[in-house]
């Protein structure tokens, strides 16, 4: 066998406890660094906020994960500083969408952006 | 701060490469003991990844598909069912897929149905191309048991542990084609 330190299997991909909303919900800094949540599901048509991006955030990934065809995710200033036309991503009905923060913005990975 | 959020470990150079010609199906041996966490598939191959469970929690897989492949998972993704448990990945394209010791989930691509044709691999790595919509209006629910409690946690620890016995209890029934 390799070498495991190769492994992604780290306890930070684990992402602690799982946070579910069942309303349009605002992520907050201390729901990832305090309460540890980096995978939350969109139990419904909500949408899920992010938090603004700032440099305490920098390197921290979250994954999101639908149920809806309206389960979504916002973040202000949009995606990547996009602006209000690139703020808005829908998961969807068992879609999941990674997202990655340089410490300026939010990135969605691999995901098409569209405006709210 | 808990530093073990962070995303750049060596980890990220995932080890050897597990290459397909033909279909195969994953096992968590696979995973977990030779180390495949990066996958190419050609020819068209199909790959099973094998069924969610507590010791995959936190496993992450890239597979590459030089033609175009299909990633299935049984129970489907996010445990949608059989209407949601295929993933078809265009031409070069890399898909992720992350386990949360319950199920897979296929991250920012569309997920159709196995036998159906309504899978399609998504965008472009340009940000155009039309959203990953996903059909099904799906009247499921995701009944997590975990909540977000323990904001006690202190740094250096990295949280986590936890249970998170969350779990998509689908209903949905959606139809889409077979």
């Amino acid at each position: 066998m390799s070498k495991r330190t190769r492994f992604q299997y780290f306890v930070a991909e684990q992402r602690g406890t799982t946070k579910t909303i069942t309303e349009s919900t605002t992520l907050t800094k201390a729901n990832i660094h305090d309460d540890g949540n980096s995978f939350i599901k969109i139990n419904g048509a909500y949408t899920l906020t992010l938090p603004a991006a700032e440099t305490a955030l920098a390197g921290d990934t979250v994954i999101v994960a639908g149920n809806n065809a309206s389960s979504k995710v916002a973040v202000v200033a949009g995606f990547g500083g996009g602006g209000g036309s690139y703020d808005t991503i829908t998961a969807g009905a068992y879609g999941a969408i990674k997202f990655w923060c340089d410490g300026s913005y939010w990135y969605a990975l691999s995901e098409a952006v569209a405006s709210s | 701060m808990k530093r073990t959020r962070f995303k750049y470990f060596i980890a990220e150079k995932r080890g050897t490469t597990l290459s397909k010609t033909a279909s195969y199906s994953l096992t968590a041996a696979n995973i977990l003991q030779d180390g495949y966490s990066f996958i190419k598939l050609s020819n068209n191959a199909t790959l099973t990844l094998p069924a969610a469970s507590i010791e995959l929690k936190g496993c992450s897989l890239l597979v590459f598909s030089v033609d175009q492949g299909v990633v299935y998972v049984s129970g489907g993704y996010g445990g949608g069912g059989v209407n949601k448990d295929t993933v078809s990945i265009g031409k070069k394209e890399t898909v992720e897929f992350w386990c949360d010791g319950t199920y897979w989930y296929a991250l920012s691509t569309n997920i159709g149905a196995a036998g159906s044709s309504s899978s399609s691999s998504s965008s472009s790595s340009s940000s155009s191309s039309s959203s990953s919509s996903s059909s099904s209006s799906s009247s499921s629910s995701f009944s997590s048991s975990s909540s977000s409690s323990s904001s006690s946690s202190s740094s250096s620890s990295s949280s986590s542990s936890s249970s998170s016995s969350s779990s998509f209890s689908s209903s949905s029934s959606s139809s889409s084609s077979g």
